[in-house]
This record gives C-alpha cells, sequence and structure tokens, in this order.
C-alpha cells in the first residue's frame, strides 16, 4: 500500500495546481453546485404533476437521489478524468504511464483531480438530508450500517463503471460518447425508483450495469418499503457483494485494456 | 549476463486503409519482423535506421510500452510487459519527442515527484540531483515551469529525471532531435561519462551519425523491422564505403578536377562535387591538391548519413 501513499501525493500536486487560480476555481464549484441542481428540478417537476411516482413519495426519491448522487460524484472527482484516456491514447502520452514502476489505472486516475465535483457532493448531501429530515426512518444499528454501507458500495460501483466504460477507449477511438451514456446515464437512471423501469432494463441494471444495488436495493430495506418489482429479499443487503464483484471485473476489463495499446509512431 | 536479448522479436499491426468512400481493408504490417540481438551489460549501442524502420516500436517492446505480437524478450532477465513494473524500477527511458516531465511543474518539483514515485533512497537522489545539476548545469531553470523551458533545456531535465533512481540501463529514442548543435554535444558528452563512470547500459536509437560516431562502438542497423547490419562503425565505414563529399565552388569554370584520393562526381559550372574517403584522404590534403589547381572560393563537405548507409549495405548484399 506504499503505491496509495505515493498516489496521494500525485493526487495533491494536481489539486495544488488547480488551487493557483483560486478565483476560477471558487467559481468553479459553486457553479457546480448550482448547476447540478437542475438535475434534482426534474424530479421536482414530476412531483408537481403527480403525488406519488410509482408508490414512492418525494423525500423517498430524494432519498435515493441524495445518496446515488453523492458517490457518483465523489466517483467523478477521481473516475471523471478517465475522460481524459482517449487523449492520452491518442497522443501516446500513455507511453510515460508505462514507464513508470506504478499500476497504469492509479496513474491514468491521477493524471488529473477535478475538485470542482465537489460542488455537486455538497448539492446531493443536501438533498439527502433533506430527504431524511421528511422521513420517518425506523434508524437501528442495522440501518445505521446499511446506510454506510450503501454510500460506499454505491462509490465503489461508480468507480468501477467509470473504469470499465472507458476501458473502451483502447479498443475503439474516441468512445467517450458510449462510455458517457453509461456513466452519467447510469446515475441519472439510479435516482428513480427501479419499479418505473420495464423487466429487461430492470434485468440489465441487476445483473449488468449494477445501478439498482446503488440505492433502490438498500434504500428498500432502509426506508422499510416493499418492492413492486417481486425481487428476491437477499438483494437488499447484497451492494457490498456486487461492488467487491464489480471491482473484480472492471481490473480485469482495464488490464485486457492496456494489453491492446498501441502507442504512436514515435 | 546479458542486459538485453531479443529472439525473433516481431510487432505486427492491424493498419485500415481506406479503398473507397465508406470501405476499407485491413493490412497487417510488420513494424518490426523478426529481430534477433543481444546487448552486454556496460555497452552503449547504438540502434540507427531511416525513419519507420522500426527503431521506436522495438524500444517500446522493451520498455512494457508495446505487448510484441511474438518472439522472446528479456531485459535485466525480466520479461518487460509481464514484469513492467519491475523492470521500471531499473531502467531509464527518455523520448526525445515527448517529455516525462509534469508540464506545469518546475523542473524540481518533477524530481520531487519522481523521487516519491521511484522510491528513490534520500541520500541517493540528493547526490544524483547534485551531480546532474552540476554536469548538466540545472540550476539556472530548476525552478522553472517544464513548459517554459527551451528544447534543449528540457531534454537535459528529462535526462536527469530518468537517471535519478540510478538505472541500470538507459533506453534514449532520438535523444538528440532538434537540438542544435552546442546542446547536442553537451548531451553527448553526458552520456559518454555516463557510460564509463556508472557503466550504464546505453541503448540509443537515432537517425544522426554524428550521435553514433561519438558514442557508441558498435551499432545495430535497421530496416523495414530488420537488423540489416550489427558491429562496429570503422567496420561500417570501411566495408560500405560511407563516402564523405567534397563541393568546391571554383574562381571560373574548369575541367573536372585531378586529384589523388578523389573522384569527381558531378560538375556543375565552376561548381564540382568530390566523393572521397576519410579514413584515407584528409578533406585538409584534398583542399591542398585543389588550391595547386585552381582557385577556390568556397567549399562545403557533406557527410554520409544513416539512408546512404543503409542504401549501400543493401547494394552490397
Amino acid at each position: 500500500m506504499a503505491d496509495a501513499a505515493v498516489f496521494l501525493r500525485l493526487a495533491g500536486s494536481r489539486v495544488r495546481a488547480q488551487f493557483s487560480y483560486r478565483l476560477s476555481f471558487l467559481l468553479q464549484i459553486v457553479g457546480a453546485f448550482l448547476l447540478s441542481f437542475l438535475d434534482f428540478v426534474a424530479i421536482l417537476v414530476i412531483f408537481l404533476h403527480l403525488p406519488r411516482l410509482a408508490h414512492w413519495t418525494l423525500p423517498e426519491v430524494a432519498f435515493l437521489y441524495g445518496s446515488s448522487y453523492v458517490a457518483f460524484k465523489a466517483g467523478d472527482v477521481i473516475g471523471g478524468n478517465l475522460d481524459k484516456l482517449p487523449l492520452l491514447i491518442r497522443m501516446g502520452t500513455f507511453d510515460q504511464v508505462l514507464t513508470r514502476p506504478l499500476g497504469t489505472l492509479g496513474q491514468t486516475l491521477t493524471v488529473d483531480i477535478d475538485i470542482r465535483h465537489v460542488g455537486g457532493i455538497v448539492q446531493g448531501l443536501v438533498v439527502l438530508l433533506y430527504s431524511i429530515s421528511r422521513l420517518h426512518i425506523a434508524w437501528d444499528p442495522v440501518r445505521a450500517v446499511m446506510f454506510v454501507a450503501m454510500i460506499a458500495s454505491a462509490l465503489v460501483i461508480y468507480g468501477a463503471i467509470w473504469v470499465s466504460a472507458n476501458a473502451v477507449s483502447f479498443w475503439v477511438m474516441d468512445a467517450r460518447e458510449v462510455a458517457n451514456s453509461v456513466t452519467y446515464g447510469g446515475n441519472f437512471l439510479s435516482q428513480y425508483p427501479m419499479s418505473i423501469y420495464s423487466i429487461w432494463m430492470r434485468r440489465l441494471f441487476a445483473y449488468v450495469i449494477p445501478i439498482a444495488f446503488v440505492s433502490y436495493y438498500p434504500a428498500l430495506y432502509i426506508l422499510g418499503k416493499t418492492d413492486a418489482t417481486h425481487s428476491p429479499f437477499v438483494l437488499r443487503f447484497l451492494s457490498p457483494l456486487v461492488a467487491v464483484a464489480s471491482v473484480i471485473v472492471a481490473r480485469f476489463i482495464w488490464r485486457m485494456a492496456v494489453r491492446r495499446y498501441r502507442s504512436t509512431g514515435s | 549476463m546479458n542486459a538485453v536479448e531479443l529472439r525473433d522479436i516481431r510487432k505486427t499491426f492491424n493498419v485500415y486503409r481506406r479503398t473507397g468512400r465508406i470501405r476499407r481493408e485491413r493490412v497487417e504490417v510488420d513494424a518490426v519482423a523478426g529481430i534477433s540481438f543481444t546487448v552486454a551489460r556496460g555497452e552503449m549501442v547504438g540502434y540507427v535506421g531511416p525513419n519507420g524502420a522500426g527503431k521506436s516500436t522495438t524500444v517500446k517492446m522493451l520498455t512494457g510500452i508495446l505487448v510484441p505480437s511474438s518472439g522472446f524478450v528479456r531485459v535485466l532477465d525480466l520479461e518487460p510487459t509481464r514484469q513492467r513494473v519491475e523492470l521500471a524500477r531499473r531502467i531509464g527511458v527518455v523520448f526525445g519527442q515527448r517529455t516525462q516531465l509534469w508540464w506545469d511543474l518546475p523542473l524540481r518539483d518533477s524530481f520531487e515527484l519522481l523521487r516519491y514515485i521511484y522510491r528513490i533512497p534520500s541520500d541517493v537522489y540528493e547526490r544524483n540531483l547534485a551531480e546532474f545539476g552540476k554536469v548538466l548545469d540545472l540550476e539556472t531553470f530548476i525552478d522553472t515551469p517544464v513548459r517554459q523551458l527551451s528544447l534543449g533545456q528540457r531534454m537535459r531535465g528529462d535526462l536527469a529525471a530518468a537517471l535519478l533512481h540510478d538505472p541500470e540501463i538507459l533506453f534514449l529514442d532520438e535523444p538528440t532531435i532538434g537540438l542544435d548543435v552546442v546542446a547536442k554535444a553537451r548531451i553527448r558528452e553526458f552520456l559518454a561519462r555516463l557510460n564509463v563512470e556508472r557503466g550504464t547500459t546505453v541503448l540509443l536509437t537515432t537517425h544522426d551519425m554524428d550521435d553514433i560516431e561519438r558514442l557508441c562502438k558498435r551499432m545495430l542497423v535497421i530496416d523495414h523491422g530488420r537488423v540489416i547490419y550489427d558491429g562496429d562503425l570503422q567496420t561500417v565505414k570501411a566495408r560500405y564505403g560511407a563516402d564523405s563529399v567534397l563541393v568546391v565552388d571554383l574562381e571560373e569554370t574548369a575541367p573536372p578536377l585531378d586529384v589523388p584520393g578523389a573522384t569527381v562526381e558531378r560538375v556543375d559550372g565552376p561548381r564540382q562535387w568530390l566523393r572521397f574517403r576519410r579514413e584515407h584522404t584528409s578533406a585538409a590534403s584534398l583542399l591542398s591538391h585543389i588550391a595547386s589547381k585552381a582557385a577556390v572560393r568556397d567549399i562545403a563537405i557533406q557527410d554520409p548519413d544513416i539512408e546512404d548507409v543503409v542504401r549501400r549495405i543493401y547494394g552490397s548484399s
């Protein structure tokens, strides 16, 4: 784990580079905070017309949204930089990553760190706190642990999705839009109760791109909801396992992808 | 023990060629088509060839950047792509066209980050920084952000960066490309010293024959992905006749000059091209012979370049 200290140092140097433009840095954070509220406004608009969405109230959906968004934006600070990967590959700068005695993924993730997403994290937290204040959650030790595990697992699952989706760049030049549709699209879809989706979409989200485990399944338990999709009860507790499995898959995909790297002419 | 060992190494790329408006066909191109050689520890080897010969591709396979399509590679007894991290700790790599440094950081901060990346003990780091700082004269620009450095300065910074961790082998890909004469001389002097004083093995790709002449006893010539010559520079010159050409501008038009040790290749008005071998005749003695026969206004000497040598090696085989 001595490598982790090196990565922290690399990340630190990137963050310091951003601090040197203080005003633009602050504006970016505030901008990200305000802009990210638009995502939540979409949900508010729905509830202007409907009292409930598939038996979910506004604070309940806000709970899904907030927990998913906090994790997603935290992942975005680091994983979001993977969208620079096509550039590294096309310019051949990935060569440099391969000549250093450190893991390739860690180096790619610390090529840049985008602190402005902190604005999005704050927004997610605000929505999450609002929902918790309006809901009457029967807090007990199990629910408290589940809550923490839910956010942590969500962060890891999103990280794995970022990595897997962006690794496509090694096969297809500039597959950024494809990758974004999976990452940003996945986050968007995870903000709603799974019961509003058709059966094949639910299967996709449960077993292929596991965004149903980001917040929906654990939230069912924490909020004490019945699942209109009649999924096995045990799924509510599986998010940490899904997170571990996602990491294993993502590592495998990344390793395969790096072997495909072809560099550029000298 | 060999520093580098390659046996029948190949690298094939798929290239898509457009054959119509939309239609395209896949063509397999051998960037490296079966190369074998070894480099002993402490050797300094020049790896030369025209553009597109496969030089960089070979270096990239030796440094773990590219996975060979087939064949056997060992560098310091390690398999470069499989044992990439372990190997990276023990080798240094410099690409002349690209910097390893952080663009927006001062040189000193880049060095500091590398110190952590390579886990360089602080006494080694301090000693190397002091020595390279002096020999490469880094002091004047060590606190300048890398993006503001001149090409020559950046190259010196890159060299120091690649050597801070005391690598056993240094791979250099076109280290003098684009540099002026003074900067080239400085880099060459530094490399020669490194090889002698520290015993660092150096493998250097270049298409500058001067680099080889000043630095390497042994050279490997590669073309179309194959090694076409492996031996010392003197032998190449003796065997493949790398001729130099003396271009003289006479005061007035004259018949082809008859000078011992040189043959007139071309005459164009008062200008004549005389082909000669530097090993047999010096330019000075040629010139004194010419001056005794005609009035000379101006002279220029063209030395053979790598393309000439390659052409001649082909011509003889």
